[in-house]
């Protein structure tokens, strides 16, 4: 066992990692095999992984981060599973969200068995499950490589699922994206084993020496495979037609917990493999901003409550970049726990946000931003979880969005990167500007024939998404908490060594 | 003395809680809403004296928790947001009673006494605030509860309005979150602290404090209507009458001038205020506003925006109290928050009355009102009087103490501004006096066909205002008067603390 | 190791295909075009992987990185018929010079640096030295489903979902016109006819020599699986067999088998004193054996279903109709 490993490997009563990887698994099996019983199979398998994670969450908090060898080996032979503050809280994100977009899954499928197709949908959900939940515990390079491959093709499947020649081609477009980035990820996976004949995250940190120009250079196939991953900008291209076109149960997975996989795996790489430069950090930063703006403008052009959701999403995931750049190659020590806020508000509110505007597009009929105004039916519910979601995603006080833009913007004047300031009220203006286009229309009554009730279209499946929204205003008030959580185990404590021992 | 008890939190929750429960009812449970609403605001109205009664007693109550590292969420009832607090409070059970009479089978009922609760809450929450980022929580909150009243008729005119609102305020809110955390960074903290927190910033980095100190103003001063933020208050008339009121008197100016208050008085102090030397450009953005505001009243036809300008004029005694730099000064704005709040929310029920009743929207179409709608027009008469600054009504004494206050800053100009103004709100409002009681209708039905009778919910609560205006005036120095409270305030400000 | 390494016009060769592969994939006008670059890219990288050292990672990269995704582009593919797509918009342009740009700078400081530096011996050692206790003789075996297993287990996954994900993408075109060169073709030969009922039986003995040779030699449940497959695909082509709706059960039973088997296995072992996927040691063989049969046969149904392509669906009634 290396040194950088703190924690020690205690004797557990139950793995609760192996729970939270198999139960979805094996729920995804018996689904397959039973597919008029899927949604209760599926239910019952996301709420025992729940469970699980719940506990894992407890004991990582109360006792510490926790770790464990796989077949007994223990690397680099074999593969541990790690549970630290960071990997427990996109544990608990992807469950709570997961949870909740299941429930809203359950209740859509209830009232349209035909489109929401339980047979295909639940499956693959529980595999992707099962994938993500094994990125956030893995510990090895190679075993990242397979997670991700299980991640983006049930993604894939969840984006063609929804049926119609345009999702499908979108699905196509995501497939050759996903799979190049996996290309370009394992490949740079191999270079690293071929340079220091390991793949295990903590073995390889004691090897890297900052600097090493082989590792610069697999660190930046590493970024673009996970960038072209992630969507961001200028890699994006496949997101908004593969997030807008599935159905709203699985746009909400994509958009809140898939693409978050690849920023945790930047976040892993920059914590072990290699401490970023300043150059690569500005890069990263710049490349954020940029996403903010474009994502924004073309949200500002979307003809449809979806892609503009979807678009959203890319602005969203550069504010997450800019977040981990907000104060230079230094900071990032510090940065990351504002760009792991800023993932779980995200992922949060946009679970919302996209169950909402399926809710408003089943009650209207359709989702043309235009033409929301003229309908006599209100689903006065949905659109209030819309507009909860929003003021997450924007960052007003006191949700968790607002939270993470905080620790950001006071990050970034603290170390005066006053650039990242502004950019940052750029980006929040412009999502102002952007879902004020949906929500005014909410509020519009001279256009639409009829009287509008005040209760119409409300369902058991607006009350998921509107948890959800009512969710990220808890945790904004809970933010400390979160933060001293994210702490267990110490993720970045080698980058702030580094940092403090190296760098001039 | 400082006690953590939840008394805060329960007054607080009055609206708050009491918002959700409304926005569920069913457009038909109309009784079950006006019970709830007008319950907790009766509620809200004898847990604020409870309040007042003990922080008269020195008791200064603290709900705090930590929400990101170093800062705390923190909820004082100290005495300055007692007096805030004592006008949402009152105000806001009157201005219930009269919504509830104004929107007698309007549609979107729950949906409007709703957000009426939020924004009730969110004033509720300025008020409360204990540091510059919990202001900032429920101002940024007050802008959002508000932004669906405004555009209430759902109307494309209303959707214009409330954009501009929405422009302004939130850009407002955006430019205050950059100053509070530009004060966090640079100080540490941002706790309203008698006699402010930035003395040894402002020694190290002067210049910074300059601009911080403008950074924050203008954050304030677009929801104060400071020249020259102040364009959205007239646009947004389009309001129904009860939001008008509620913005104009107590919610959204209010919060603005409000917020002035805090930093001037417990972010900067004002010793270090003045010591920087940014009291005086304040003094004079202050001053402009009031001329600024009354001549354009002056030129409006519109009744509402006529009262808006208004507004925009008398908010800005407030601004002008506080900078003088003078405790005499300071007694007055405090108590022009108060007395503006009375006198205002009187004149906007009024003018909804006429709306409602008679059509009547514009000066011109006043003749003879008095004659229709006595009760109503007798408080809208008293509170123009009362506003013009005629002695003993309570616009009076908050002027008085504003010219004292100058004169003892050395600063005689003030009194030449404070005339100036009163002669002009004279000119303004002295023409709907005289309409109203001396004017001749060219052809008048007792009653325009069509229109709703009013009913006493819409009469009662403006004949209650203008009552209070006169009972604040004529009794300025009885104990639990405002003016008292403000005396209490001052000392904590300008004196020393007491331990 | 010192100097220049003999192999580094090869590696740097291989490095300067990938990048040009890549780019071509995204900036292949023609869909067809693309996945069949796609599909050579995916061979490439295994070839890479062979000169990184790691065969088994290779073997691996080649069933999924190459076959199944290939497999799953065509499928998909097969429905993009028609309106072809509109060149590239401004923005994928730029991201892909962005990407090439960006990987062509990586890829060439990798590939000099890592060349350039000793090479240190890597996991061959400890594989070495943990071998008799893993329960089979040949290393990639005992990789692959012993100290590694969990990664196998996913890759297992991973084909299940590219199944579940093709019957999906036709279920969901309820207009989609059926497989071009689709097995449905009755157009074998009694040529090929008779040399499938001649292959289908060696077929199936060299698929379980290959299973049973994994626990010793190179070779395992992968390989094993691919030559089955290869019998199911003959049968159809031959026409010996014919999928119908009703199979569609007993299809699904057999995909999850494999995975079902070694998530069992992997929790069983758990329940004793030691941790998922800790084998008791006079029981791994059995075990091992055990999981590689049970995901040998779901590779091959897997495989076959592939290249199949769809979900057989009854012919005379709708195939709107959903489970």
């Amino acid at each position: 066992m290396t040194p950088a490993v703190m924690d020690g490997l205690m004797p557990h009563l139950i793995d609760w990692e192996v729970v939270a990887i198999m139960a979805p698994l094996l729920g995804a099996l018996a689904g397959l095999v039973m597919p008029r019983a899927a949604a209760g199979i599926g239910i019952a398998a996301v709420g025992l992984t729940t469970l699980a994670v719940a506990a894992l969450s407890w004991a990582v908090t109360t006792q510490g981060a926790r770790m464990m060898a796989l077949g007994g080996w223990g690397a680099p032979l074999g593969i541990d599973l790690r549970a630290d503050g960071l990997a427990v809280m996109m544990l608990a994100m992807t469950a709570g969200v997961g949870l909740c977009i299941s429930l809203s899954a359950l209740a859509g499928q209830r009232a349209r068995p035909a489109a929401g197709r339980p047979g295909v949908f639940w499956p693959l959900w529980l595999l992707l499950l099962a994938g993500l939940n094994g990125a956030y515990l893995s510990t090895d390079l190679f075993n990242l490589y397979v997670m991700l491959e299980v991640i983006s093709l049930a993604a894939v499947g969840l984006t063609v699922m929804g049926g119609g020649a345009a999702a499908l081609r979108a699905g196509f477009e995501y497939l050759m994206a996903s799979m190049l980035g996996a290309l370009l990820f394992l490949l740079a996976v191999g270079f690293v084993y071929l340079r220091f004949g390991r793949l295990d995250l903590m073995g390889l940190a004691d090897l890297v020496t900052p600097g090493d120009p082989a590792m610069a250079g697999v660190l930046a196939l590493m970024l673009v495979g996970l960038a072209l991953k992630t969507a961001l900008f200028p890699l994006h291209w496949w997101l908004p037609a593969a997030h807008a076109s599935a159905t709203a149960p699985a746009s909400a997975l994509l958009s809140a917990l898939v693409v978050k996989v690849s920023l945790y795996i930047v976040l892993r790489v920059g914590q072990y493999l290699v401490p970023p430069t300043e150059g690569l950090v500005l890069l990263v930063g710049l490349a954020g901003g940029a996403a903010m703006i474009w994502g924004g403008i073309q949200a500002l052009r979307a003809e449809r409550l979806k892609l503009l959701v979807a678009w959203s999403t890319v602005a969203q995931i550069g504010l997450i970049f800019v977040a981990f750049a907000r104060s230079g190659a230094a900071g990032t020590a510090e940065s990351w726990k504002a760009a792991a806020l800023l993932m779980l508000a995200h992922a949060v509110a946009k679970a919302a946000m996209f169950l909402a505007a399926g809710r408003i597009k089943d009650e209207v009929g359709h989702d043309e931003i235009a033409r929301l105004d003229r309908s006599p039916v209100r689903p006065t519910l949905a659109q209030f979880t819309f507009a909860l979601a929003a003021i997450s995603l924007i960052g007003l006080p006191p949700s968790i969005g607002f939270a993470g833009k905080w620790l950001l913007m006071e990050g970034a004047l603290a170390a005066g990167y006053w650039h990242w300031v502004a950019l940052t009220f750029v980006g929040t203006l412009l999502s102002v500007a952007v879902f004020s286009r949906v929500m005014v229309p909410f509020l519009r009554f001279d256009r639409q024939r009829g009287p509008v009730g005040e209760h119409q279209g409300w369902a058991l499946a607006d009350a998921p998404p509107l948890v959800l929204a009512l969710a990220s205003f808890g945790l904004g008030l809970g933010a400390a908490q979160i933060l001293t959580m994210l702490e267990v185990g110490e993720p970045f404590a080698r980058a702030t060594g580094a940092v403090l021992g190296g760098a001039p | 003395m400082t006690e953590v008890v939840l008394l805060p939190v329960f007054i607080l929750m009055t609206s708050l809680g009491v918002a959700p429960l409304i926005f569920a009812l069913p457009e038909r449970a109309a009784g079950w809403r006006t019970a709830l609403n007008l319950g907790a605001a009766a509620a809200k109205v004898a847990l604020v004296g409870w309040l007042s009664w003990k922080v008269a007693r020195g008791v200064i109550y603290e709900v705090r928790f930590t929400v990101l590292p170093g800062l705390e969420f923190k909820l004082q009832a100290d005495p300055l947001a007692v007096l805030f607090i004592a006008l949402s409070a009152v105000l806001w059970l009157i201005t219930t009673v009269y919504a509830v009479g104004y929107l007698e089978k309007g549609p979107h009922r729950s949906r409007f006494f709703g957000f009426f609760s939020l924004c009730v809450a969110a004033t509720t929450g300025v008020a409360l605030a204990g540091n510059l980022f919990t202001f900032l929580i429920f101002y940024e909150l007050l802008t959002l509860a508000t932004y669906p009243l405004v555009v209430h008729r759902g109307t494309a005119a209303a959707l214009r309005a409330g954009r501009i609102y929405l422009i302004y305020t939130l850009c407002g809110g955006l430019v205050l979150l950059f100053g509070t955390l530009w004060l966090w960074v640079l100080a540490g903290t941002t706790d309203f602290v008698p006699r402010g927190v930035l003395a040894d910033v402002v020694a190290d980095a002067p210049v910074q404090a300059r601009v911080l100190f403008f950074v924050l103003i203008a954050g304030l001063g677009v929801k104060a209507a400071l020249f020259p933020l102040h364009a959205w208050l007239p646009i947004a008339m389009v309001a129904p009458a009860p939001v008008s009121a509620l913005l104009h008197a107590v919610a959204v100016v209010k919060a603005g001038a409000f917020g002035i208050m805090r930093v001037v008085y417990e972010v900067f102090g004002i010793d270090t205020a003045q010591a920087l030397g940014v009291t005086a450009p304040l003094v004079a953005v202050a001053a402009v506003t009031i001329l600024y505001g009354s001549v354009r009243a002056m030129m409006e036809d519109d009744l509402k925006r006529r009262l808006a300008f208004s507004t925009v004029s008398q908010v800005s005694y407030i601004t002008l109290g506080v900078a003088l730099a003078s405790p005499i000064a300071a007694i007055g704005a405090l108590a022009h928050l108060i007395h503006q709040g009375l006198m205002k929310i009187t004149m906007f029920l009024a003018a909804g009355n006429l709306a409602e009743g008679l059509g009547v929207k514009s000066v011109s179409q006043m003749n003879g009102v008095g004659r229709k709608m006595p009760g109503t027009m007798v408080a809208f008469t008293l509170a123009l009087l009362a506003m013009i600054g005629l002695p003993p009504l309570a616009g009076f004494v908050s002027k008085w103490y504003l010219a004292s206050g100058g004169l003892a800053a050395d600063q005689g100009w003030v009194i030449a501004l404070l005339a100036g103004s009163s002669l002009l709100n004279a000119l303004y409002f002295l023409p709907i006096v005289h309409r109203a009681w001396f004017g001749v209708e060219s052809d008048a039905p007792a009653r325009v066909p069509g229109r709703p009778r009013i009913g006493w919910m819409m009469t009662a609560p403006p004949v209650a205002t203008a009552t209070l205006v006169l009972v604040a005036g004529i009794f300025a120095n009885a104990p639990f008067s405002p003016l008292e409270w403000t005396r209490f305030i001052v000392a904590l400000e300008y004196l020393e603390p007491q331990p | 190791m010192s100097g220049i390494d003999p192999m580094l016009p090869f590696d740097v060769a291989l490095a300067l295909a990938l990048v040009a592969l890549s780019w071509a994939v995204l900036a292949a006008a023609d869909r067809f075009a693309m996945v069949v670059l796609f599909i050579v890219l995916g061979l490439m990288v295994a070839l890479a992987w062979v000169r990184l050292g790691a065969p088994d990672v290779a073997l691996a990269e080649a069933a999924i990185g190459a076959g199944v995704t290939g497999a799953l582009l065509l499928a998909t593919l097969r429905h993009l018929r028609g309106p072809e797509a509109a060149p590239a918009p401004g923005p994928v342009r730029w991201s892909v010079a962005a990407l090439v740009a960006g990987v062509t700078v990586a890829l060439g400081a990798v590939v000099v640096a890592v060349a350039t530096a000793p090479r240190p011996e890597g996991l061959a050692g400890p594989v070495r030295d943990n071998l008799p206790a893993s329960g089979v003789e040949h290393a990639v075996t005992a990789v692959l489903l012993n100290f590694r297993a969990h990664d196998t287990l996913m890759e297992v996954v991973v084909l299940l979902i590219a199944v579940i994900v093709v019957w999906a993408v036709d279920r969901g075109l309820a207009a989609a016109h059926d497989p071009a060169a689709g097995p449905e073709a009755d157009g074998l030969g009694p040529v090929q006819a008779g040399y499938a009922r001649l292959a289908l039986p060696a077929a199936v003995v060299l698929g379980i020599y290959l299973l049973w040779a994994g626990a010793h030699a190179p070779g395992g449940a992968f390989q094993a699986g691919a030559v089955l497959s290869a019998v199911g695909i003959m049968a159809v082509l031959a026409g010996r067999w014919r999928p119908e709706a009703h199979h569609r059960a007993w299809a699904r039973a057999v995909f999850g088998l494999g995975a079902a088997v070694f998530v069992l296995v992997a929790l069983g072992v758990g329940l004793g004193p030691g941790v998922a996927y800790e084998y008791p040691p006079h029981l791994a063989k059995p075990l091992i054996l055990a999981i590689e049969a049970a995901v040998t046969l779901s590779i091959a149904a897997t495989l076959a279903a592939l290249f199949f392509g769809r979900e057989p669906a009854p012919v005379s009634r709708s195939r709107g109709r959903r489970p």
